[in-house]
């Protein structure tokens, strides 16, 4: 995987990293991939990613996914353009500004196109409370969401049954991460504080869910 | 709003849409209006229109090319030619993607300043220009040709 970006990019880094993914990162600022390169289990490649050399010295052709995440959306559209077209990449992801032109990268060949603006847009409108979400990742533009949430002690879930908490139509708990436990819940289940569920939903459900998971919602 | 209009001799052949009103959109854009078609020239800065010659009847467009609200206002869907002249590489293969894939204009050409990057443009079936190229290869022909001597 290479991602291609001028922004702080660790947080996204040590996650993928974390997940076993293995990266190389294209950054132009010589400063920030030093400090990258102290920190992470990653290949670094100071340049801009969309000069074909770069992407080159970057090995794009050999990796599966580019992520093309600066913060200028011509720039990450020609950095996918060239790594989907030129060097054969099979999946390009473009970070945009403009919410428009979610369906123009697209139909110029981007895998996939995720504007940044219209994911708070969606938190704030549905005014989720990014308190106890540790994690929200939306997929399909936005349309489904995963969500971590962390139980806490006045949750109106904790101590009930998975059976015993009515979730929205659209939406499962598909994990519960106890300490070092990952486990896929049954109706039996019981949910305790401090879980972690990993809940997939509609977006459009979001504020269901965490209303049937915490009780309120603020 | 939409424009068609009648370039400077009533030749309404060509309908050219420019964007970047630097140096060379604008000599660009001054020379197609000399030759009859109807220009459109955007640029997000007013004092760039300053470069049109006095009597450019073509239309200036103030604004920014890279919202799509631009193109359309500027015609883009009844525009025969594209020229993408700003003066960042990427604005202007984006551009120049959008106008022939998703507008179908039937002549688009991208102006670039990387000339190691432009064997790579044409891979995205782009035509681009590189002036420095150009003026490269005059230099190059004046002097294998003799000239600038006596």
């Amino acid at each position: 995987m290479v991602v291609a970006g001028y922004r702080k990019v660790h947080f996204l880094v040590k996650k993928f990293i974390s997940e076993g993914h293995k990266l190389t990162i294209i950054h132009r600022d010589e400063e920030e991939c030093k400090k990258l390169a102290k920190i992470h289990k990653a290949s670094i490649v100071h340049g801009d990613g969309t000069d074909p050399a770069i992407l080159e010295d970057a090995g794009v052709m050999d990796n599966d996914v580019l992520l093309a995440i600066s913060s200028n959306d011509a720039e990450n559209f020609v950095a996918c353009q060239i790594a989907g077209r030129v060097y054969g990449v099979d999946r390009t992801l473009a970070f945009v500004n403009e919410p428009e032109y979610i369906d123009v990268f697209k139909r110029l060949g981007v895998s996939t196109v995720i504007s940044t603006a219209d994911i708070i847009y969606n938190m704030i409108d549905q005014k989720i409370s990014v308190e106890e979400i540790i994690n929200l990742m939306p997929m399909e533009d936005g349309k489904i969401g995963i969500m971590d949430i962390e139980i806490a002690d006045d949750f109106k879930s904790a101590g009930k049954s998975l059976a015993e908490i009515s979730l929205p139509e659209d939406s499962v708990i598909a994990f519960i991460i106890r300490g070092e436990r990952q486990m896929v819940p049954r109706g039996s289940t019981v949910v305790k504080e401090g879980d972690r569920l990993i809940i997939l939903s509609l977006s459009s459900v979001q504020t269901a869910v965490i209303e049937a998971i915490k009780g309120r919602v603020d | 709003m939409e424009m068609n209009f009648m370039g400077k001799n009533g030749i309404n052949d060509e309908y050219v849409i420019i964007v970047g009103c630097g140096r060379l959109g604008a000599h660009l854009a001054n020379a197609l209006f000399e030759s009859g078609k109807s220009v459109v020239i955007i640029d997000m800065k007013p004092s760039a229109f300053r470069r049109l010659v006095e009597g450019f009847g073509g239309f200036a467009l103030e604004a920014d090319a890279t919202e799509l609200d631009t193109l359309k206002k500027a015609g883009i869907e009844n525009a025969d030619v594209f020229a993408a002249i700003t003066d960042d590489d990427n604005t202007n293969i984006m551009l120049a993607q959008i106008a022939k894939t998703i507008y179908g204009v039937r002549k688009v050409i991208a102006r670039v300043y990387e000339p190691n990057r432009q064997n790579v443009y044409e891979e995205l079936e782009i035509k681009t220009i590189c002036p420095m190229t150009l003026s490269a290869e005059a230099f190059k022909d004046s002097i294998e040709n003799d000239e600038g001597g006596d």
